[in-house]
């Protein structure tokens, strides 16, 4: 594909329609696009790439081993970021319907191409996200016109999407994809040998199956453990099987012994349907004797129980009188304990007594003086000491017994003291043992009464034998009845276990789908040989273009005779003797780089335009002026460059390539013009933010950052 | 009901004095024992009136209605001692000491006159078809009649 015309309007910094014709008489493929940072170049790189594929990525990197894409820039949205937008941003904020465009005229196999790519807002001024634009493609190729998706399926025919790397070069990107190259990571450079193979059905193929084998093998898997456990399950069910079989048979023969015993037991009832009275009478006879052996049973407890609780009882009796006695010992101890106080108290009153009488001598014992009546007053004590001393007299008399012997005495009686509520329980118990006496005493009253009956013509112990025997079978066979009905209840739960076990049988295991694997896998080794052949048959391509074009480009080609790219796909610059240069400079590393890049694309067989954003980067003035001279000098590819002045300088390019140079322009801002567009004149006046020309009055604004295209002169 | 008799005991066996008081020792005639015997638990006759534990029991349930109705019995025929390790008279001293002293008899002939009393009422008891225990409720009830 040729490039021929691109008009763009309003993306990054032009706002407005800008053209670039690239159409030349001359057949010269080398393209420049000069400027200083921020007028657009990259603008004008990513427009390409928008009007191509529909989409932008931020610089992309190598993340494990891998190259991937930058974030996909926006059209529209917030445009403080950086990079923001790509839409033009007074144009977004200006137009009533803002719309960004790109149109691309080529030729490819003499067929005029046109691809046309707009968008545009479908919600009035200012949109907020892309859904908010519509976004037309319209390509034209000859006759045939196409829209949106077909019109996409067409451009990449022409130019696919998975080799735009190679075509859409990004300086400041590239010494990262030189470490992919150096280190040789599986699925770095080694897929990009893969995409330039172009065969995708191939390698889509190999992708495509790998995902059918892993699902058949997942189902297979999944099957293998549904086996097993049908197995176990079968083992299971085998084993319930044997189960219910023992089960069954068990119940079998129960309900054969019911069924026996039922049959005697209605035999024997017809047997004895004659002897009803005699039956009644016998089971008379057998209901009392179980209530006299009760009732036996019930005296002899009741009759243990009294004898225990008497033990008790003669207490009871000696209390009825010891109480009294007690009572009165207890009084007589109270009395004793009065007593013993008061003599206290009169003992107290004597000593004192005795003192004070003692101590009356007639005279004041505070200032000597004696006292008048000192002998009437000593006379009255003496009478007191004689009245308290009767006192005492006649109380020791009224005492009778010690205090230690009334507490031996009211010790002794404690000991005759029943436990509380003894009478009552003993009369209880006494009562329990009558009423049980009593009525067993009916019982066997009763009972002789009905053991005199007597059975007149009966063979009463044949019948009562018979009628034991009766008893005993109905007993017997109330006993089987709940047994059978749990032993068939057992079976029916066994059973329907056992169809639960059976129904998750299948019945036959898909060998088809192991077959398909297997299949799939032979398809897959055959498919991936291939691939593995055309692989190494690309690699030594590349290897060798790489190496061609190295040698052009290569400031040194005596030293550095070639690149090779091993079996690893590790790139590295062989030497004159053959051998690997260890110790390469970084700018014959990014030669080395773009001579594997440059023969990946020419491999590939895609014929576009190389779009080389910042090429110099990193490159030393020798190799940046050769690797102009190789891309510039190809016949067979457009190669354009959007180097900023740093890099290349425009005089001194345009001068030194200017036999290879088709067409050149500069992006410039207001503030980068030096000279009148006017006049000519080349000495304009500044004025704040104006610049004014003095020959003719031109007038213009530096502040303004609106990219203008400036068509430079090369030599035709 | 009064004293039946006064009767001088102090000639009884055995016993030594304690102050005035003579201890003395237990017995019952031949067929009040008998019957004190047939008052005793037998696990295989629990329809039989026995509600006592031993033969003491029995006695000492005899000499305690007949203190406690106050009826002291004529002790005629040979007599048949309780063992004294088993009825300790001495425990008795303290309601019968001063009666002992001034009736000038032992305390264990004091007992066995009280025991025979006792006997004499269940046997009177027993006879009219009642049960010796009934009589520990007989007691009460004739004192509150």
């Amino acid at each position: 594909m040729d490039l021929k015309y691109l008009a763009i309007s309003n993306i990054g910094p032009f706002k407005g329609l800008h053209q670039f014709n690239f159409n030349t008489t001359s057949g010269k493929n080398g393209f420049a696009i000069f400027s200083k940072n921020g007028r657009g170049k990259t603008s004008l790189f990513n427009a390409m790439q928008w009007a191509l594929f529909g989409e932008v990525f931020e610089r992309g990197s190598v993340r494990n081993g891998r190259w991937s894409d930058g974030q996909r820039r926006t059209i529209v949205g917030d445009y403080s970021r950086n990079p923001g937008p790509m839409m033009n941003e007074d144009a977004y904020r200006e137009m009533r319907i803002p719309e960004m465009n790109v149109i691309i005229i080529a030729t490819h196999n003499d067929k005029d191409v046109q691809i046309n790519r707009v968008a545009k807002s479908k919600v009035g001024s200012m949109p907020r996200v892309d859904n908010d634009l519509n976004q037309n493609l319209t390509v034209t190729i000859g006759e045939e016109v196409a829209q949106d998706g077909k019109a996409q399926e067409l451009v990449e025919n022409l130019f696919p999407n998975e080799l735009r790397r190679f075509f859409f070069i990004d300086g400041e990107s590239l010494e990262e994809y030189v470490d992919l190259v150096k280190a040789g990571q599986v699925g770095g450079i080694k897929n990009d040998v893969e995409s330039v193979l172009r065969l995708p059905a191939l390698t889509r193929g190999i992708s495509d199956l790998e995902i059918i084998r892993s699902d058949i093998d997942k189902e297979i898997a999944s099957e293998s453990k549904t086996k097993r456990k049908i197995q176990k399950n079968a083992e299971e069910a085998q084993s319930l099987q044997i189960k219910i079989n023992d089960l069954k048979l068990k119940l079998e023969t129960k309900e054969t012994n019911f069924n026996n015993t039922k049959s005697r037991f209605n035999a024997l009832e017809i047997e004895l349907k004659d002897f009803g009275e005699a039956i009644g009478h016998i089971e008379e006879l057998e209901k009392l004797r179980a209530q006299e052996d009760a009732l036996s049973t019930a005296l002899k407890r009741s009759s243990e129980a009294r004898n225990k609780l008497s033990s008790n009882a003669w207490k009871v009796l000696i209390w009825k009188r010891a109480n009294a006695m007690y009572e009165e010992v207890s009084e007589q101890q109270s009395n004793l304990q009065s007593s013993n106080y008061q003599m206290d108290l009169i003992n107290r009153q004597i000593e004192k007594l005795n003192d004070e009488i003692e101590e009356s001598n007639g005279f004041c014992s505070h200032c000597g003086q004696s006292i008048v009546d000192a002998y009437d007053h000593k006379s009255i004590l003496q009478s007191k000491l004689l009245d308290l001393k009767n006192q005492k007299s006649n109380i020791s008399s009224d005492l009778g017994l010690s205090m230690n012997e009334v507490i031996q005495r009211m010790g002794d009686l404690s000991k005759l003291n029943p436990p509380t509520g003894s009478k009552e329980i003993i009369i209880q118990s006494n009562e329990n043992w009558l009423e049980d006496k009593s009525k067993l005493l009916n019982i066997i009253e009763a009972l002789e009464k009905e053991e005199s009956r007597g059975l007149e013509g009966v063979d009463s112990s044949e019948l009562m034998k018979k009628s034991e025997q009766l008893g005993q079978m109905r007993t017997t066979l109330r006993r089987m009845e709940p047994v059978l009905d749990e032993l068939r209840q057992e079976i029916i739960r066994k059973e329907l276990e056992l169809k639960r076990l059976d129904g998750g049988r299948i019945s036959t295991f898909d060998q088809k789908k192991n077959n398909t694997y297997t299949t799939i896998g032979e398809l897959l080794n055959v498919m991936k040989d291939t691939l593995s052949k055309y692989r190494e048959l690309a690699r030594k391509d590349v290897e060798r273009v790489a190496s061609e074009s190295f040698r052009h480009v290569i400031n040194a080609p005596e030293a550095l005779t070639g690149i090779n790219i091993d079996q690893n796909f590790n790139g590295s610059i062989i030497g004159a003797d053959g051998r690997k240069i260890t110790m390469p400079s970084s700018g014959q590393e990014m030669t080395m780089t773009l001579c594997i890049m440059d023969a990946l694309r020419r491999v590939s067989n895609v014929s576009a335009p190389i779009f080389f954003d910042t090429p110099g980067r990193s490159l030393d003035d020798d190799h940046k002026k050769a690797q102009l001279e190789y891309f510039w000098s190809m016949r067979n590819h457009q190669f354009i460059i959007f180097p900023h002045s740093g890099e290349y300088k425009i005089e001194e390019t345009i001068n030194q390539f200017g036999g290879l140079i088709g067409s050149a322009w500069e992006l410039t801002w207001p503030a980068d013009r030096e000279e009148c567009e006017n006049c000519g004149e080349d000495s304009p006046l500044k004025e704040g933010k104006i610049m004014k020309c003095l020959n003719c009055g031109e007038k213009w604004d530096i502040s303004v950052k609106e990219t203008t295209v400036k068509v430079l002169e090369v030599e035709s | 009901m009064g004293h039946q008799c006064k009767r001088n005991n102090s000639e009884s066996i055995g016993g030594g004095k304690l102050s005035e008081l003579i201890i003395g020792s237990v017995s019952v005639p031949e067929d009040s024992h008998e019957m004190l015997t047939n008052l005793v638990y037998d696990k295989n006759k629990p329809e039989e009136d026995r509600p006592f534990s031993a033969i003491v029991e029995a006695f000492r349930f005899a000499f305690a209605l007949g203190y406690t109705s106050d009826q002291r019995g004529k002790r005629v025929g040979p007599p048949v001692t309780i063992a004294p390790r088993q009825f300790v008279v001495s425990e008795y001293e303290v309601l019968f000491r001063e009666i002992c002293i001034e009736e000038k008899i032992s305390l264990g002939a004091l007992c066995s006159d009280f025991a025979q009393g006792g006997c004499e009422i269940i046997k009177s008891h027993l006879d009219s078809g009642g049960t010796v225990l009934e009589l520990l409720e007989r007691s009460f009830n004739q004192e509150s009649d």
